[in-house]
């Protein structure tokens, strides 16, 4: 086995990649557009704090994080499920 | 990315347990409301470690996906191509934007980023697209992780 070949270049090739995705996001990051969204993130609060520190909010958190694993995970995978079944019906 | 499912034993094995770390680092990763920040940002670090590894295990299935970009694939191999190129992108950008915007990691390794809020945006949207995307990469290799999963968690067949 070519652990340099079949592990090391593979690394290097996804981190090239990577950098190459990088080097591109810095120069979006210079244009009006970036400066538009500069702005408007520079007034909103961030959205996360620190571990909830009562037990009434350790459960709103989980209740929060239970909907939005749902909504954001759970919901496409359901639907890319069914569509799957459908089109590979025999 | 699918792969043969008796290839090598120990290399499926050890596959299937990565794909579940990777499964519960990255759910871990996106409950930040219950990690708290700090707890968020040392997981995000602890992450990409075993998702590189991930990366680097399918890397003769990418290939030979790519060897044939511009010939016949058959649908769902071209679409996991289109979904896993684009996937990868994302988790990039999600990386390095939670990186730059690092408020509790970073300071405690002495290493001192002034936070643009333009990454902070980038962070929170595509972090958000990402977790779409995951769902539906999930359902597309679903039969491999239950089948490897019965066969060397469960040992039923």
């Amino acid at each position: 086995m070519n652990i340099f070949k079949e592990y090391i270049l593979p690394a290097i090739v996804y981190i090239l990649i990577a950098a190459v995705l990088i080097f591109g996001m810095q120069f979006i990051a210079q244009t009006d557009w970036a400066a538009g969204v500069r702005e408007t993130t520079a007034n909103t609060p961030p959205e996360i704090g620190p571990v909830p520190a009562t037990l009434v909010e350790f459960l709103t958190s989980l209740a929060i994080s239970t909907v939005r694993m749902t909504l954001l995970i759970g919901l496409p995978f359901a639907i890319t499920s069914t569509i799957l079944k459908r089109t590979q019906r025999p | 990315m699918q792969s043969p499912v008796k290839k090598s034993f120990g290399l499926t094995q050890f596959k299937l347990f990565l794909d579940l770390a990777v499964l519960a680092l990255f759910i871990t990763v996106n409950i930040p409301q219950l990690t708290g920040l700090a707890g968020h940002e040392w997981v995000s670090f602890v992450f990409a470690a075993p998702f590189l590894v991930h990366l680097v295990l399918n890397w003769k299935w990418i290939v030979s996906v790519f060897s044939r970009l511009f010939k016949k694939l058959p649908g769902e191999t071209r679409f996991n191509q289109i979904w896993d190129t684009l996937l990868f992108i994302m988790m990039t950008l999600v990386i390095f934007s939670g990186t730059v915007v690092s408020e509790a990691a970073l300071p405690a390794l002495g290493i001192h980023i002034e936070i643009d809020p333009f990454w902070r945006s980038i962070h929170t949207g595509m972090a958000n697209l990402l977790m779409l995307m995951f769902g539906v990469h999930l359902t597309l290799h679903w039969k491999w992780i239950t089948t490897n999963f019965r066969r060397y968690a469960l040992k039923t067949s």
